[in-house]
């Protein structure tokens, strides 16, 4: 121990003489380690969370799958979950929540949030109570009774001041009086980053197959583990599924830790990947920086040597090359977690800017679990970047070396071992590259999808009609008539209109049948499409092409016959490719009574909704929003300039149809374009910033090593332009060494860049795994980039005087 | 008579050619006891070096027999071998070979650091080497500021620091001038009559007669032990 800490006060000192050396090193390493320590704050982020509650291994999260339509991921019906509440023996509690809309309005204007409407015993169950005032009390979630309000620390301190006379406020949620009860303690915002919780109150003789789906979860019994509750739900479920046969044939309950649920198979695919991808990162480096080591040890030969006539044994020796590694690792992590808080942060903002974000425990900060990684990043990455350069130091000639007054010579297997490096170093950059450009043509691709719509100049907004401002379908009819109305006499605007569903945004669906057409025997086997009740203006606002009969009117009214415009993909889809214009379909669940017979009285042209980028268009059908009930909405206003600039305008017509409903999520429908694509975007970034730093490390690794063998090769070439040699003859010596290293590398690393691309797969957009312009472009690349490299060096070969060359021993 | 410390029988060395194999040294038989001063000469390419070479442990790679302070080397494996040479040998280099980046006393220091020698004590056998060779005025010095002659005292007490039975110095002289060379053959000569075998290789016929016996080598024969 105390000659291992002699080493590296030894090595220390050696390195700060040499600190061109150790800056260059220390530097090439920090890249490589930082994208590690990046992404392994990331993985601790989503894979090492820590609940931030009592006991949080006894949280459980419970949902459905459906393994017959590849669903893992299901909600739970409210009702299934009272069932549940009622029948099980395996947890202390259940509870529940659902996200929605929540507009919050107390003195002024009503603003929207994130909401959480949970079940009364919610908190309980985490057992985390208000820092002022209380939760909820049992029976508050029951239909009718007084609604109170839990809001959040952080919205305290903004909106209110932290003014502890909140506790009692009167407001209103969702046009209802509401009470606030309480205040959560900071940093909480269970279960995403929430700021106001309202319980879940579920309206009576709700029908089941209109009722909320849920988020459960639950905290078990002591001495009861997962697989014993999974048992005892998967009971519940399966009388649930008898009982229930339309809507829970073939789920199946799923159970685990609840901080599991937040990290899917796809998730889980992308993190791996770009873990692989950062320490092939890493690993150029480490050869990087073994090769500067290997041509530094060259001229230290000497030293080597007499330190070994001086007794030292050949551990000793190593011993020392391996601390001046290390110090030199240890010195790149601390300088990678700077390069990784830089990612944090990045990362950070562009998920906020998606308004995707983390739940709000999923803490990836740089903290002592990270800076504990990096450490021990730190010990493997000098570790593997210096023991090949430590054992070839090792291994010495002594009285040779020492009898030759010190003249260090790289030898055959010195330059073979440096050859090799370089070619993995190449290689990795090719598969590091060829990703990179895989996944930018992915998002390009997304960038060129066609959408079926005229996407600028448009801006759009959201609206909720609550039940109690507008408690029938005429009072919502009429509301969206005036919004219409006064949205066409906004300054600017050409053209309004009206939809459930945007396009690249949330779409709702319904079972079809064709006339008279049978109903599948299981109703999991049902046809779904999506289904957008859209006002007349709609095909035209958006550009969206009428192919055939005619687009909805005006004359489309509650007491008019049911129509609807279908798009190309339901012709294709669903109707066979026969003839849609006249045809009737059989729309709705017949178990609600909510199934209607409708005709279909055109068709237009596909439009992108949302999930739609990876799997395509679905068939849509379009219905008159006079002859649906819509509650939620988007409203669309074409103008001349920047969409931008009506929103002003916009909010103000709203007001003036109902000053007490907040417009939200107010963007351009470029906006919305932009968003879909933010997946894509995020993993090409990353993609091409770990092949961005490949690249320049390999570039600098290979004009390192040729420029330190032309300088060994001084004399040669001294000696071989006394013979005669003339430039291009010195340039092929140079130039071919490093040209046949290029040509392995990439040679290797094409076909690495094929099986590493495998992984890929799934995430890409209309990009084969082996696109050939991506490998193509590759090869260009690495290739310019080497050749050039490789150039310097070799310019500088023909500079050297061939009598100096041989005056050089 | 004292003891045998080196004993060589039938010592060869030879390196593969296109010919064949060419031989460096033949048949070598020489025994240097213990309190000798023996001096090795001979003509460029006679294998003095290589001889010194396989004497100091640095080449394992020889026919015959080879015996260290009454052990024999030629059976030893390489472990045994870094042993024997770290408890027995003590080297002075033609060119010093001080290390840069260390200090008088650091450098003095190295051959006790592989040899496991406590702080308290290393700190110590320093400072006596410092005092015994009068550079203690010199020991916070780096060797570039240091004269050819003064290097190599240094590399000299380096050399006896650890105490070896035996000194095997490959031209010490050779890359001083006259008065220096004067002056570490005093301090060589000293250290011959203080009891420290003492085995150099030099060209210098007048620092060979300084020593007790002059071999000579021709053509890697031995022409007198």
């Amino acid at each position: 121990m105390i000659s291992m800490i002699r080493d590296l006060r030894y090595a220390m000192r050696t390195l700060a003489k040499d600190y061109g050396f150790t800056a260059t090193c220390s530097l090439m390493l920090a890249f490589g380690l930082g994208l590690v320590i990046f992404m392994f704050a990331a993985i601790k982020g989503f894979f090492l969370i820590e609940l931030p509650f009592d006991e949080p291994e006894q949280l459980t999260h419970v949902e459905y799958a459906n393994p017959k339509l590849d669903d893992d991921s299901i909600e739970v019906n409210w009702y299934d979950y009272l069932e549940m509440v009622r029948s099980q023996r395996s947890f202390e509690a259940l509870a529940a929540w659902s996200g929605g809309t929540i507009n919050l309005s107390a003195d002024e204007v009503p603003e929207r949030y994130d909401g959480v409407f949970i079940t009364a015993n919610g908190f309980d169950v985490l057992r985390v109570e208000p820092i002022l005032g209380r939760g909820f009390l049992p029976g508050e979630d029951q239909a009718g009774a007084p609604l109170p309000v839990l809001i959040g620390h952080a919205l305290w301190t903004n909106r209110f001041v932290a003014d502890p006379r909140v506790v009692g406020k009167q407001v209103r949620v969702n046009g209802r009086d509401a009470t606030i009860v309480g205040v959560m303690p900071p940093g909480f915002e269970f279960p995403i980053r929430n700021q106001v919780w309202i319980p879940q109150q579920r309206p009576a003789g709700e029908p089941r197959t209109d009722s909320v789906s849920v988020e459960v979860y639950g905290r078990l019994k002591p001495g009861v583990d997962v697989v014993q509750a999974e048992s005892d739900i998967g009971a519940i479920s399966a009388q649930l599924a008898k009982d229930f046969p339309d809507t829970n044939q073939d789920l199946v309950p799923v159970l685990k830790p609840y901080k599991d649920e937040f990290v899917g198979r796809q998730t889980k695919r992308i993190v791996g990947t770009m873990f692989a991808a950062v320490l092939l990162v890493l690993l150029i480096a480490c050869a990087n920086v073994a090769n500067l080591i290997l041509a530094r040890n060259t001229e230290r030969t000497r030293e080597l040597a007499v330190r070994t006539a001086l007794g030292a044994s050949r551990w000793q020796i190593v011993r020392a090359m391996l601390a001046e590694t290390l110090v030199i690792a240890l010195l790149g992590a601390g300088l990678g977690l700077v390069v990784a808080q830089f990612g944090i942060t990045a990362l950070d903002r562009a998920l906020i800017a998606s308004e995707d974000p983390a739940p709000y425990f999923v803490d990836w900060s740089i903290d002592w679990r990270v800076a504990l990684f990096a450490f021990g990043i730190a010990l493997v990455t000098g570790f593997l970047a210096g023991l090949l350069p430590a054992l070839r130091a090792s291994r010495h000639d002594v009285h040779d070396v020492l009898k030759d007054a010190g003249r260090g010579s790289a030898g055959r297997g010195l330059t073979r071992l440096t050859r090799g490096l370089v070619i993995g170093e190449i290689a990795l950059s090719c598969v590091l590259l060829v990703s990179a450009g895989l996944t930018v043509r992915s998002t390009f691709k997304a960038n060129e999808v066609e959408v079926g719509v005229r996407m600028d100049g448009v801006l759009t907004g959201r609206i909720g009609l609550f039940e109690s401002a507008y408690p029938d379908a005429a009072a919502r009819q009429a509301f969206f008539r005036a919004l219409l109305q006064r949205l066409a006499e906004v300054p600017g605007a050409t053209q309004v209109a009206v939809t459930g569903s945007l396009p690249l945004s949330f779409i709702a669906h319904e079972p079809v049948l064709k006339q008279g057409e049978a109903p599948p025997a299981r109703p999991n086997d049902r046809r779904f499409a999506g289904h957008v009740p859209v006002s007349p203006e709609f095909f035209a606002t958006l550009e969206i092409p009428v192919l055939e009969g005619r687009g909805l009117s005006a004359g489309d009214q509650p007491d008019s016959a049911l129509v609807a415009v279908v798009n190309k993909e339901f012709v294709a889809k669903v109707l066979g490719g026969a003839t849609a214009v006249g045809s009737q379909l059989q729309v709705g669940r017949a178990e609600n009574g909510a199934q209607r017979t409708v005709t279909i009285v055109g068709v237009v042209g596909d439009v992108l909704h949302e999930g739609d980028l990876e799997d395509g268009v679905e068939p849509v059908l379009y219905v008159p929003l006079a002859q649906a009930d819509l509650r939620f909405a988007s409203f669309i206003v074409r103008g001349a300039g920047d969409p931008l600039l009506l929103a002003p305008a916009v909010r103000r017509a709203m007001q003036q149809v109902d000053r007490d409903l907040p417009i939200y999520w107010l963007r351009t429908l470029e906006d919305w374009f932009r968003l879909a694509l933010f997946d894509h975007r995020l993993i090409g970034t990353l993609f091409g910033v770990f092949a961005g730093f490949a690249l320049l490390l390999a570039a600098a690794g290979i004009y390192a090593v040729l420029a330190f063998a032309v300088g060994t090769r001084t004399r040669e070439i001294g000696v071989r332009r006394a013979l005669g040699a003339q430039d291009q003859g010195i340039m092929r010596m140079v130039l071919g060494q490093g040209l046949k290293q290029l040509a392995v590398g990439l040679g290797i690393g094409m076909l690495l860049a094929a099986v590493f691309a495998q992984l890929l797969s799934s995430f890409l957009l209309d990009v084969s795994t082996l696109d050939p312009v991506t490998y193509l472009a590759v090869l260009a690349m690495l290739g310019g980039v080497t050749a050039l490299a490789c150039l310097v060096p070799a310019l500088r070969a023909l500079r050297v005087d061939p009598m100096e060359a041989l005056r050089y021993e | 008579m004292n003891a045998a410390l080196i004993e060589v029988r039938g010592l060869e060395k030879s390196v593969a050619s296109r010919g064949g194999r060419e031989f460096i040294l033949r048949q070598i038989d020489l025994t240097v006891a213990a309190g000798e001063f023996v001096s090795v000469m001979g003509p460029s390419g006679s294998g003095k070096s290589t001889l010194l070479n396989i004497v100091g442990l640095f080449d394992a790679d020889f026919a015959g027999e080879y015996r260290l302070a009454g052990q024999a080397v030629h059976a030893l494996d390489a472990k045994a071998r870094g042993d024997l040479g770290r408890a027995t040998i003590g080297f002075i280099f033609q060119h010093y070979h001080l290390l840069d980046d260390l200090t008088v006393a650091e450098n003095l220091a190295v051959p006790l650091d592989y040899r496991d020698v406590r702080a308290a004590e290393r700190a110590a056998r320093v400072a006596d080497a410092l005092d015994r060779f009068q550079i203690v005025g010199k020991k916070d010095l780096y060797p570039n500021q240091l004269s050819g002659g003064q290097q190599q005292l240094v590399a000299v007490a380096r050399a006896v620091i650890a105490a070896p039975k035996v000194i095997l110095a490959d031209e010490p002289t050779g890359a001083l001038h006259s008065t220096q060379g004067k002056m570490i053959m005093d301090l060589l000569c000293e250290l011959n009559a203080a009891g420290t075998t003492i085995v150099q290789v030099t060209h210098h016929e007048g620092h060979a007669a300084r020593g007790t016996r002059v071999v000579r080598l021709q053509d890697g024969w031995l022409d007198a032990a």
